[in-house]
């Protein structure tokens, strides 16, 4: 079946299939943008459609890119492979989740995926974010270390802003009141840096927020375009 | 400590059945509502299902059988020892009516009271002290008995003195009190202003409509702007620096490719990736493509069989898609132990799903740079932190997870750090390339406009119409 399909779209010429696959790519975009005048089925009809095609062509490829050539390695020679034939057994496991009486068995591979997972990424973010950051966070705010002079000059106050900015936000989440019984004025002295550093958090989120912003009217702007100039040229293309 | 009403045995006050029969104990510290059958409080006055008056004769409720009222025994309450008089008033016939109108209550406090040892069974009440000295010497005896089921029956949220203290005009009113409480909408707006400011009102359909034409009209003025502004942008440091890693490439070199995005970023990545693959086709590298997500790899692919510049310039030795590398941490860990065991596929003959990796390094270290083109900062993080510290990827990525990996960059994990359209509108320029609408300067400097008004209009109108209200 799967070649007999292959054959029909090969049979088509390459110009029509690109028409139509122009088409159908202005159709949905115009089905999305729907959106602007409300929550329209024509949007969920494009939403769920996107969701479709993305869930099937994931299976698809996880099928043939990932399980069957394992399968096939495990078929021709299981002595070798069958190593393969466990892990196939764990994700037949997982499948007893929906069944009611067999679901406890769905645990043992959801722990061995969550755990090293977890495990990974436990010691990844330590090793690759935390102590690399403290590393580059503690440097000399001398400014004959950074060569002297002007530029000097210039990369330690930016190292030290850097500091003041990191030692603030940090105060920021401290979150100890001082009491009349306790006045504490470290505490006062650190509630004000926090509210500072919430500031500079803020700045953080905005900067995050306009990066955020950029992308999604390039986006916007990137599907524009393929409106005016493809699908525009279909259209200026067609022979009425 | 609830008392089993069969067996009449002492369980503990937690326990649910009988240690003795068996027997369940939830009806000994519930009532069930005539109405719908839901277990309330033994102490509630309405349900809290469907606030049915569960003080109601039973004679109105038929689906709950009425026990036989029972004589009660008098109780001995510590906590109104001073109170005497009060405490020892006689259970005489006289209040069966009031009994039967608090059937739930009274049914729960006999299963409770009855099997109490109880010296003046048969005899008149005598009063706290009568009672006391009917008990024996030590009156403490009798109080330890009754004080846990005081406990029991009362909830502890709840003050109020025993219903048999409380006359019937009081219940009336505190039943009249809850049910006019119960039926009123509750104020929680008013509350709520109080608490958080007034939200800002909404935009008018219509408005909200133009601007978002407005919004269309800016997104497409980079496609229908004649070009006013000269020349693109100066090619940022970590541009020169991409450009200048792969203007240095050799022949022989091998290169790693990994599509971390998806369709909804594609726009914004497709011109930076096609034109990373220009480059490292024209300079005739060996070029390996992966990625952790299917959508990622389909964008590969099409990007390969859809570009004309990149079929012309690339011949089908020179590029080889890996794959699909799935599990995220745990993908990119094996991969960074053995690309081998990530893509272990050669030794079956597997025809065109399989993957030749002859010419593919056995290790991470055999590549001579990775270059990782991604909208995830998640993907990209693990990438970064499940590498080996001697690699340093060069990163392509979108505007919104660019400021979260700025930290990567000054550190040196990352050798390069570039935005999407930025470093795609640098590299046109750098390889005088033909410049696509979106590297226009002029087209982006208008739709920095339009956005900037849109979007004080959209957030002066509001307030300006609050403030005149």
């Amino acid at each position: 079946m799967l070649v007999g399909i292959q054959n029909l779209f090969a049979a088509i010429p390459a110009t029509y299939l690109h028409s139509v696959g122009t088409w159908l790519a202005a159709i949905l975009t115009l089905l999305v943008l729907s959106y602007i005048v409300g929550y329209m089925p024509l949007y969920r009809l494009a939403g769920h459609l996107f969701i479709g095609v993305s869930s099937g062509y994931a299976a698809g490829l996880a099928w043939h890119t990932v399980l069957w050539p394992r399968l096939q390695l495990l078929i021709v020679d299981p002595a070798q492979y069958w190593t393969y034939g466990l892990f196939f057994a764990l994700g037949l496991l997982l499948l007893t989740r929906g069944i009611g009486p067999l679901s406890g068995l769905a645990d043992l591979p959801m722990a061995l995926l969550f755990g090293v997972g977890a495990a990974l990424a436990l010691v990844g973010a330590a090793m690759g974010t935390l102590v690399p950051q403290v590393g580059v966070a503690i440097t000399s705010l001398a400014p004959s270390s950074f060569g002297g002079g002007a530029t000097g000059w210039a990369l330690a106050i930016d190292a030290a802003l850097l500091l003041i900015g990191t030692l603030l936000v940090f105060a920021s989440f401290h979150h100890t009141q001082a009491t009349e019984d306790r006045p504490a004025p470290g505490l006062r002295l650190l509630s004000r840096a926090g509210i500072v550093g919430r500031k500079i958090l803020l700045v953080a989120i905005g900067a995050l927020f306009s990066g955020a912003l950029i992308s999604f009217y390039t986006v916007l702007a990137g599907r524009i375009q393929f409106l005016i100039s493809d699908w525009g040229a279909a259209i200026a293309g067609m022979r009425f | 400590m609830i008392v089993c009403p069969n067996c009449q045995h002492h369980n503990h006050k937690q326990a649910t059945h009988c240690a003795q029969c068996g027997q369940p104990l939830a009806d000994a510290v519930h009532c069930v509502c005539p109405s719908c059958g839901a277990l309330n409080p033994i102490d509630g006055q309405f349900c809290q299902r469907c606030l049915t008056d569960l003080t109601v004769p039973v004679a109105q409720a038929p689906t709950v059988p009425r026990p036989e009222p029972t004589p009660e025994p008098p109780k001995v309450d510590s906590g109104k020892k001073e109170s005497a008089p009060q405490a020892q008033k006689p259970k005489t016939p006289e209040r069966p009516a009031r009994r039967k109108r608090r059937d739930c209550k009274d049914r729960s406090a006999q299963r409770e009271i009855a099997p109490l040892p109880d010296p003046a069974e048969g005899r008149e009440p005598k009063g706290l002290e009568g009672g006391l000295a009917e008990l024996g010497g030590d009156p403490l005896a009798g109080v330890t008995d009754v004080l846990p089921l005081e406990t029991a029956v009362a909830l502890p949220h709840r003050g109020a003195p025993p219903s048999e203290l409380r006359s019937e005009h009081e219940e009336q009113e505190d039943a009249h009190l809850f049910s006019s409480l119960a039926s009123e909408p509750a104020p929680l707006t008013a509350a709520a202003q109080q608490v958080l400011p007034p939200l800002r009102s909404k935009l008018p359909r219509w408005l909200k409509l133009v601007l978002s034409l407005l919004l269309l009209l800016a997104a497409g003025v980079p496609s229908l702007s004649p070009g006013w502004l000269p020349g693109p942008l100066t090619p940022s440091a970590d541009t020169s620096k991409l450009l200048s890693v792969l203007s240095s490439l050799g022949s022989d070199a091998q290169i790693l490719v990994a599509f971390e995005y998806g369709p909804d970023h594609a726009a914004e990545l497709d011109p930076v990736a096609e034109r990373i693959l220009e480059q490292l086709a024209d300079q005739g590298v060996q070029i390996h493509l992966l990625s952790t997500e299917p959508a990622g790899l389909g964008l590969a692919q099409r990007m390969l069989h859809g570009s004309d510049s990149l079929q012309m310039g690339l011949d089908d030795e020179q590029i080889q898609v890996l794959g699909l590398l799935p599990g995220r941490e745990i993908g990119i860990r094996t991969l960074m132990r053995s690309v081998e065991g990530a893509f272990r596929l050669q030794t079956v003959a597997s025809g065109p799903h399989g993957t030749d990796l002859t010419h593919t390094p056995t290790r991470i270290s055999g590549f001579d740079h990775v270059i990782l083109v991604g909208d995830d900062s998640r993907i990209l993080r693990a990438w970064i932190e499940q590498a080996p510290s001697t690699l340093h990827p060069l990163a392509v990525v979108t505007a919104q997870v660019y400021p979260a990996l700025v930290p990567y960059k000054a550190s040196g994990q990352l050798s390069t750090l570039t935005q999407g359209p930025t470093a795609a509108i640098e590299l046109q320029a750098s390889t005088s390339r033909q410049i696509t609408p979106l590297g226009a300067t002029d087209g982006l400097a208008a739709l920095f406009v339009v956005v900037l008004c849109v979007a004080i209009l959209a957030n002066v109108l509001p307030t300006k119409s609050n403030n005149t209200r």
